[in-house]
C-alpha cells in the first residue's frame, strides 16, 4: 500500500516500523523481564543473571505458608471480580438502556456518573473506610471492598455501554415492536442479543479492573486481602522469585479471561455470517 | 368486506410537532387513501413524510388529530393492534437469527409453535422466491435479497396496510428498477394498501395510484400521477416532478377563456382559464409540458414580439437523453426554460450550446397554477375536466 511507484517503499516505511517495536517494548518489556525471571533456577535471586531454568517458584507458591497465602487470596480475588463483573453488567445494561431516549437531566445524570472516573482511587478508598468507621462497621472485602470497586467500575462500564448503544440503530426494536413484540420480548429478543457482543465487554471491563484493582481496595478490604494486596505485601517480605512466579500465573489469568471475553464475541459474529455453512 | 380487512386510511386534522415552539413536522394535515389503493408520499427531506408513515404505523403519536384507518381510530393504539406492517428503511433485519427466524418472528411473539410459525414463514418465502435461502443469516444476502426477506417478514401477519419507508433507497439502479415492479406486482396481488415514502418523482409516479407531494408538513397536492404529472396544482409541485416549465406573466387581457399575459422577458403567453377568474394587470403563474414544446433556429425578423406562445433564447445546454434531447434555453429572467425535443427531431438540424434559438408551444398545453392567485383553493380543480 505505502508503496512508490518504483515498487520501493520509502523510507518512513522502515522509520515507522522501527518506531512501532520500540513502542511495543516499551509495552511489554517491563513485563517480560518478570515472566524470564519467574523461571529463575534454584539457587537464584530477585535479580539477574538467571543461574538456571526451574518451576521451583510456582511450586513454592501453592505450598501455604511459604510465602503468605497466595492460593486463598486468588480465590478470593476471582469470586470478587466475578461479583463487580456480575454488578457492572447489571446495572450499566440497565442505564445504558434507559439513556437510549433522551430524558430531562440525563446529560446531568451522565457527567455526574462519568465525572467519578476521576477521583482519586486511594481517597475513595480512606473516605468508606472513614465511613465504616463512623458507622461502626468492620471493613470487609465482600461489602466495603466491593462497593469501593463498583464506584470504578460503574462509571467505566456506563463508558463503554454509552459507546455500545450508540450505535445500536433503533429500528431493530421499533421493528419488533411492529411485528407484535412487547417491550420485554422486544429487549429479550432483539436488543439485548444485539447489544451482547459490547455487553460481554462491559463484563471483560468489570472483571479485569477489580481483578487489578489496588487504589481503591487498600484501605476497604479489611483482614483478609485480594491478591494485588497480598502481591504489595509480599514485595516487602519475600526475598524469592516466588513474586515473579505470581506475576506470571495472574498475567495468565487476565490473559484467559481477555481471550474467553473476545473470542466469545468473534464466536457471536461469526455466526451471524457463517451460520449457513454449518447448516447445509 | 370485513372492517378489520379495511385497509383505509384517514388522517384528521394531524398535527406533528417534536419540538415545542419549532415549525411543526406534519401541521394540521388531512389525507385519505382509499382501501387496496397505492399511494406515495412524495417530498424533499424533512418534508415531514416519513413522520405520517410513523403516526400510520404507531411508533409516532401525533401531537393533535386523529389516525383512521378503517374506520377505526387507532390513535394512540400499539403497532400491533392496529393491522399495519412497516418495511424500514435499513429493513431492520434482526443480524443474529436466521432469514427463516426473522420471517417467523411475528408468530412467535404471537406464541405460535416453531412447526406452525417455519411452515407459513417458508411460504412467504416461497412468495418472495427466497426460499432456498431460509438458513442464511441476513448478512450473508444481497441488498435485493434483504429487501424481500423484510418484506415477507412484515407480511406475515396478514396485514390490511403496508407501510414501506424508502424501500428502494438502499439499492443500486437496476435492482431499484426491478424491485420497484415487484411492489406493485406484491400490492395488486395482495389487494391491501401500500404507503410508500420516497424521494424520487420517477418512482413515484411509476408505481402509486395516488400520488401526495409533500412540503414543509403540508400536501401540496394528492392526485394520480397523471395528474400531478400534467396537472400540477402549483409552481412548487411542478417544479419538484419536473417535465414542466413555470412562467410567470402580468394579465393584459382575458378573452375566450383565456387570459394573455405577458412575461417579464416581454414574451407573450396565453392561458386557458378552465372556469377561474382573473383579472387584468394580476399575475399569473403557469405551466407549461417541456416535451410539448418545439424548438428551432429563428429566422430573420424573430423574435417577433406579436407572436403569442413562443420564447426566444440561446442555448445553455443539450443533453441527450437516448430518445430525446433535452435542450435548455436561456431566456434571461433566471428561470430555466427546458425543452424535451424528440432524438429524430433534433437531430434533423441540431443546434448547438451558445447559438440562438426560438421554443414555441400551443396554448393548450399550457396550465394555469394556483399561485399568485386570489381565488386560490376557493375551488376543487377537477383535473379530467381540465384534461377534456
Amino acid at each position: 500500500m505505502a508503496m512508490t511507484a518504483s515498487g520501493r517503499r520509502p523510507w518512513t516505511y522502515y522509520a515507522l516500523t522501527l518506531f512501532f517495536i520500540l513502542f511495543l517494548t516499551f509495552l511489554y518489556a517491563p513485563m517480560l523481564v518478570i515472566y524470564i525471571l519467574s523461571f529463575q533456577g534454584p539457587g537464584g535471586g530477585l535479580t539477574f543473571p538467571m543461574t538456571g531454568v526451574s518451576t521451583r517458584w510456582f511450586h513454592e507458591l501453592v505450598e501455604r505458608g511459604r510465602s503468605g497465602d497466595i492460593a486463598g487470596t486468588f480465590t478470593r480475588s476471582l469470586e470478587l471480580a466475578a461479583v463487580v463483573a456480575v454488578i457492572t453488567v447489571a446495572v450499566c445494561v440497565s442505564a445504558g438502556l434507559g439513556f437510549r431516549r433522551r430524558f430531562p437531566g440525563g446529560g446531568v445524570v451522565f457527567y455526574m456518573a462519568i465525572a467519578s472516573l476521576v477521583m482519586p482511587g486511594l481517597f475513595v478508598g480512606l473516605g468508606v473506610s472513614l465511613i465504616f468507621q463512623l458507622l461502626g462497621w468492620g471493613t470487609d472485602w465482600r461489602i466495603s471492598g466491593l462497593g469501593t470497586q463498583l464506584t470504578w467500575t460503574l462509571p467505566f462500564g456506563l463508558l463503554v455501554m454509552f459507546a455500545v448503544i450508540g450505535r445500536f440503530n433503533r429500528s431493530y426494536e421499533e421493528a419488533a415492536r411492529d411485528l407484535g413484540a412487547s417491550a420485554w420480548q422486544g429487549t429479550r429478543e432483539v436488543t439485548l442479543p444485539i447489544l451482547l457482543p459490547g455487553i460481554i465487554g462491559v463484563a471483560l471491563f468489570g472483571f479485569t479492573l477489580s481483578y487489578d484493582e489496588f487504589a481503591r481496595t487498600v484501605l476497604t478490604a479489611g483482614s483478609e486481602n485480594t491478591l494485588p494486596l497480598e502481591i504489595w505485601a509480599m514485595t516487602t517480605n519475600v526475598t524469592s522469585p516466588a513474586l515473579y512466579a505470581v506475576g506470571t500465573v495472574t498475567t495468565l489469568v487476565s490473559f484467559t479471561v481477555i481471550v474467553v471475553a473476545l473470542g466469545s464475541i468473534a464466536l457471536i459474529q461469526r455466526r451471524r455470517s457463517r451460520h449457513a455453512a454449518a447448516s447445509h | 368486506m370485513a372492517a378489520e380487512q379495511n385497509g383505509k386510511i384517514e388522517l384528521i386534522s394531524v398535527t406533528k410537532q417534536y419540538t415545542p415552539g419549532a415549525p411543526p413536522a406534519v401541521g394540521n394535515l388531512d389525507l385519505r387513501v382509499e382501501h387496496g389503493a397505492y399511494c406515495c408520499l412524495l417530498g424533499p427531506s424533512g418534508c415531514g413524510k416519513t413522520t405520517i408513515l410513523r403516526m400510520v404505523a404507531g411508533h409516532e403519536e401525533p401531537t393533535s388529530g386523529d389516525v383512521l384507518i378503517g374506520d377505526r381510530n387507532v390513535t394512540g393504539l400499539p403497532p400491533v393492534e392496529r393491522g399495519t406492517a412497516m418495511m424500514f428503511q435499513s429493513y431492520a433485519l434482526f443480524p443474529h437469527r436466521s432469514v427463516l427466524d426473522n420471517v417467523a418472528f411475528a408468530l412467535k411473539m404471537r406464541g405460535l409453535g416453531k412447526a406452525e410459525r417455519n411452515s407459513t414463514a417458508r411460504e412467504l418465502l416461497e412468495k418472495v422466491r427466497l426460499e432456498a435461502f431460509a438458513n442464511r443469516m441476513p448478512s450473508e444476502l444481497s441488498g435485493g435479497q434483504q429487501q424481500r426477506v423484510a418484506l415477507a417478514r412484515a407480511l406475515i401477519t396478514n396485514p390490511r396496510v403496508l407501510l414501506l419507508d424508502e424501500p428502494l433507497s438502499a439499492l443500486d439502479e437496476y435492482l431499484r428498477l426491478r424491485m420497484r415492479g415487484e411492489l406493485r406486482r406484491i400490492q395488486r396481488e395482495l389487494g391491501i394498501t401500500f404507503i410508500h415514502v420516497t424521494h424520487t418523482q420517477l418512482e413515484a409516479i411509476a408505481v402509486a395510484d395516488v400520488v401526495v407531494v409533500m412540503e414543509q408538513g403540508r400536501i401540496e397536492q394528492a392526485a394520480s400521477p397523471r395528474d400531478i404529472f400534467f396537472h400540477p396544482r402549483n409552481a412548487y409541485v411542478a417544479r419538484f416532478i419536473g417535465g414542466q416549465n413555470v412562467m410567470s406573466g402580468t394579465v393584459e387581457r382575458v378573452a375566450d377563456g383565456r387570459a394573455a399575459a405577458v412575461t417579464s422577458t416581454g414574451a407573450r403567453i396565453e392561458v386557458p382559464l378552465v372556469g377561474h377568474r382573473v383579472a387584468t394587470g394580476e399575475t399569473v403563474f403557469a405551466s407549461l409540458r417541456r416535451d410539448r414544446i418545439a424548438v428551432r433556429r429563428p429566422v430573420s425578423g424573430e423574435p417577433r414580439r406579436d407572436l403569442p406562445n413562443s420564447v426566444t433564447g440561446e442555448i445553455h445546454a443539450i443533453e441527450n437523453q437516448g430518445s430525446y434531447v433535452k435542450i435548455t434555453i436561456d431566456l434571461g429572467d433566471g428561470e430555466e426554460f427546458v425543452a424535451n425535443v424528440l432524438d429524430e427531431d433534433y437531430f434533423i438540424d441540431p443546434i448547438d450550446i451558445g447559438e440562438p434559438a426560438m421554443a414555441t408551444w400551443s396554448a393548450g398545453d399550457v396550465r394555469l397554477l394556483e399561485d399568485g392567485r386570489s381565488d386560490r383553493g376557493a375551488e376543487v380543480m377537477e383535473p379530467s375536466a381540465v384534461a377534456a
